[in-house]
C-alpha cells in the first residue's frame, strides 16, 4: 500500500471548500510576514542611503541619490566623499550586520538558547586572539603584510575555536548544554590570553588591540565588502535551505529526529556555517557583539519562528541595526566617529524594548 | 500489515533497558496500550521502534525490517509523538504541522497537504489554535499540536508517549476517540504509552504490560489486567470492578510495599 493510497483510504471528508479555509487564513497570515520582511528591506535600504548621507559634512539624501544613480552628475568633492569614503563603510554596516544577524539566529536555533550568539562560544573572542597576535607581536609569515595578515588571522583563529568547539563535542558526545557551557569557558579562556597579551605588549599595540575590539567600520573598502558579501550570498541559500528542518528543530528536537531530521549532522554544518559567517564579518571589522545576540529576538519579535522568515529576517535586521549604530556612531559626538561596535548596544537596547513593549500591548488587547 | 518484535534488546549507550523483548504478532487496526511503571522501558520501545534508538533483534512492519527502513521510507510509515510537549515558542500551529509534513510527505501535492491538515485540525477539534502561537497556548493545547503534527501524516503505524498527559478529561477522550477512530478506519495500528490504566480498558483493544526485570505481557484487557499482574507489576493492592454501565474500572486500593519500582 503506498502512503498516497492509504491516505486516500483513510476516507477524507473534507470538502474543497473547507479545505480552502484554513489555508486560506494561513495565506494571509503569510502574507503579512511577506509585507513584515518587506519593511525590513526598506528600513535597510533607507538606513544605508541615510547612513551614506551622514557624517562630518551631511548630504542631502536627493545627492546620495544622484551619486549613486549618476555619479557625473554631481561635484568632484560629494562623489568622493560618496564613492571613496561612505559607500564603503556604509555598505560594510549592512553585510557585517546582516552576517552577524543570520549567524546569530541559526546559532540560537541549533543550540535551542536565546542566549547563544557568535560571542557565546568564544568565536569572535578568537578572532580578536588571532588579530591581538598580529598586532603585538608584528608577526610575519612568508612576508605577507601586517594588514593582510590581521584579518587572515582573525579568520584562522574563529575558525579553529569552531572546529575545537565541534570535535570536542562530537568526540565527547556532548549536549547542547555542555557545547553551550564549553564555549563559554573558551570565550573566558581566550579573554585571559588577550589579557596577558595587552599586559606584555607595548603602549602603541595595546591601543590599537583596544581599538580593534571596539569594532570599527573605518577599515572598510569596496574589496572587503566585496568578500564580506560573497561569504553571506554564498551562506545563505544553505542556510535558508534547512529552514523546515530548523523550523522542526525549534518545535520539538525528538519530533524533528522522528521526522528523519539528522540533528547533529545539522548542528555540525550549521556552527561551521555561523564560523565562517563571524570570522568573515569580524576580520575587517573587529568585535561587534550585540548584533548576533539580538537581531534573532528582534526578527522573532516581528516574523515568529518559522525559519523561512526568521533567517532572512534576521539578516535584515542585524542590517538594519548595525546601519543605524554607524549612523549614531557619526552623529553621537559632533565631529568624532565614534568606534560602531560600542554604540550598537545603546542603538540596539531601545529599538529591542519598543518592540517587546509593542507586542505585549496587542497580546494585551 | 502486522507488527512484530522479536528478541528486541534496546536501551541507552552502556545500558539495556529492555533485553530478548519478543512480543505475539499485533494485527492490522490494533489500538495497543503500553503500560508498566515508572522507568520499565516504555518510551524507550517506542523509541526504538521509531528508529531513534539503536536496536538488536528483529522489528517488522507489514513485513518491512523497521531497523533497515532508510529514513525517508520510514516517516512515511511511522508516527511518533515524544513525551515532551512542543516548546512554547513564537511558531504558529498551523506552520507547526505544516513544517511536519512539508518534512515527511514531500509527495503530497500542496492541495492534499492543505486538506489534510483541514482533516486533522477539524478531527482534534483545535480548529480555533491553527493561527496562535505555541507560546501563548497552555501545554495540553500545545500537546494537541503536537499530536496534530503525527495525525496529519496519516502514517501506518502511530507511536504516542502519553499522548494525554497535559489534558483534562474533555481532551483526553477527545484524542482517543480520533486515535480509535483513525485505527478502525484505516486499519493503521497505534501502539499508546500510557498511565492511565482505565482509558487503556475502555477504549484499548490490546495491552502491553512491561513490568521491572523485563517481563513483557500482551493481551485483552480482560485478560492482561487483573488484580494479580498489577500487584506484581505495580506492587499494588487493586480490584477490577465494573461500573454502572458495565464496563470494566481499575481500582487502585493500596500499594503493597513502598519498596517496590
Amino acid at each position: 500500500m503506498t502512503p498516497v493510497q492509504y491516505r486516500q483510504d483513510a476516507g477524507l471528508k473534507s470538502s474543497d471548500t473547507r479545505a480552502s479555509s484554513l489555508a486560506d487564513d494561513y495565506r494571509r497570515f503569510v502574507w503579512r510576514r511577506v509585507l513584515c520582511l518587506g519593511g525590513l528591506t526598506l528600513a535597510a535600504m533607507t538606513a544605508l542611503l541615510v547612513d551614506i548621507a551622514s557624517g562630518p559634512s551631511m548630504l542631502g539624501l536627493l545627492d546620495v541619490f544622484r551619486g549613486l544613480l549618476n555619479p557625473e552628475g554631481i561635484d568632484a568633492g560629494t562623489r568622493v566623499i560618496i564613492e571613496d569614503i561612505r559607500l564603503p563603510y556604509a555598505l560594510m554596516a549592512v553585510v557585517v550586520g546582516a552576517c552577524l544577524g543570520l549567524a546569530g539566529a541559526e546559532m540560537q536555533t541549533v543550540l535551542n538558547n536565546p542566549l547563544a550568539s557568535p560571542f557565546t562560544l568564544g568565536v569572535g573572542a578568537a578572532a580578536t586572539l588571532g588579530a591581538s597576535l598580529v598586532i603585538a607581536f608584528n608577526i610575519s609569515v612568508l612576508g605577507v603584510a601586517a594588514h593582510v595578515l590581521l584579518p587572515l588571522s582573525a579568520f584562522v583563529f574563529a575558525a579553529a575555536a569552531s572546529l575545537l568547539i565541534l570535535v570536542l563535542s562530537r568526540t565527547l558526545g556532548a549536549s547542547v548544554h555542555a557545547v553551550v557551557l564549553f564555549g563559554i569557558a573558551l570565550l573566558f579562556g581566550i579573554n585571559a590570553v588577550v589579557g596577558l597579551i595587552q599586559f606584555m605588549a607595548d603602549a602603541e599595540s595595546v591601543q590599537q588591540i583596544v581599538f580593534w575590539t571596539m569594532g570599527s567600520l573605518a577599515r572598510a573598502s569596496l574589496d572587503k565588502v566585496a568578500i564580506v558579501a560573497l561569504v553571506l550570498a554564498l551562506c545563505l541559500p544553505f542556510s535558508l535551505r534547512n529552514a523546515w528542518a530548523m523550523t522542526l528543530l525549534r518545535s520539538g528536537e525528538e519530533q524533528a529526529r522522528s521526522l528523519g531530521i539528522r540533528v547533529e549532522r545539522m548542528r555540525l554544518v550549521v556552527l561551521m556555517r555561523v564560523s565562517l559567517l563571524t570570522a568573515a564579518a569580524m576580520c575587517f571589522v573587529g568585535e561587534i557583539g550585540f548584533i548576533g545576540l539580538v537581531a534573532p529576538h528582534i526578527a522573532r519579535l516581528m516574523l515568529g519562528e518559522d525559519h523561512r522568515f526568521l533567517l532572512p529576517g534576521s539578516a535584515l535586521a542585524g542590517a538594519v541595526l548595525l546601519s543605524l549604530s554607524s549612523i549614531a556612531s557619526k552623529l553621537l559626538v559632533p565631529g568624532v566617529v565614534l568606534p560602531v561596535g560600542i554604540v550598537t548596544a545603546l542603538v540596539g537596547i531601545p529599538l529591542f524594548i519598543t518592540l517587546i513593549i509593542g507586542r505585549s500591548r496587542r497580546a494585551a488587547l | 500489515m502486522t507488527l512484530k518484535l522479536q528478541s528486541v534488546t534496546a536501551g541507552y549507550r552502556n545500558r539495556s533497558v529492555f533485553t530478548g523483548l519478543t512480543l505475539p504478532e499485533i494485527p492490522a487496526g490494533a489500538l495497543v496500550a503500553v503500560v508498566g511503571p515508572n522507568a520499565v522501558g516504555k518510551s524507550t520501545l517506542l523509541k526504538s521502534i521509531a528508529g531513534l534508538l539503536p536496536i538488536a533483534g528483529t522489528m517488522t512492519f507489514a513485513g518491512e525490517n523497521l531497523a533497515a527502513m532508510t529514513a525517508h521510507h520510514r516517516i512515511r510509515r511511522v508516527g511518533y509523538l515524544p513525551q515532551p510537549l512542543p516548546q512554547a515558542i513564537p511558531l504558529v500551529a498551523y506552520e507547526t504541522v505544516f513544517s511536519a509534513c512539508r518534512s515527511a510527505r514531500g509527495d503530497w501535492s500542496r492541495e492534499e497537504t492543505e486538506l489534510a491538515i483541514e482533516e486533522v485540525f477539524d478531527t482534534l477539534g483545535i480548529r480555533q489554535l491553527a493561527l496562535r502561537r505555541l507560546s501563548e497556548m497552555s501545554g495540553g493545547q500545545r500537546q494537541m499540536v503536537g499530536l496534530a503534527q503525527v495525525l496529519v501524516r496519516q502514517t501506518p503505524l502511530m507511536l504516542l508517549d502519553e499522548p494525554t498527559s497535559a489534558l483534562d478529561l474533555h481532551w483526553q477522550l477527545n484524542v482517543l476517540n480520533a486515535v480509535r477512530d483513525a485505527t478502525s478506519r484505516t486499519g493503521s495500528i497505534a501502539l499508546v504509552a500510557s498511565h492511565d490504566l482505565n482509558l487503556a480498558l475502555r477504549y484499548c483493544d490490546q495491552v502491553l504490560v512491561l513490568s521491572p526485570g523485563g517481563q513483557a505481557v500482551l493481551g485483552t484487557p480482560a485478560q492482561v489486567l487483573t488484580p494479580e499482574l498489577l500487584a506484581r507489576t505495580y506492587g499494588i493492592e487493586a480490584r477490577i470492578e465494573q461500573c454502572s454501565r458495565g464496563h470494566p474500572i481499575v481500582l487502585a486500593d493500596r500499594p503493597l510495599s513502598a519498596s517496590v519500582n
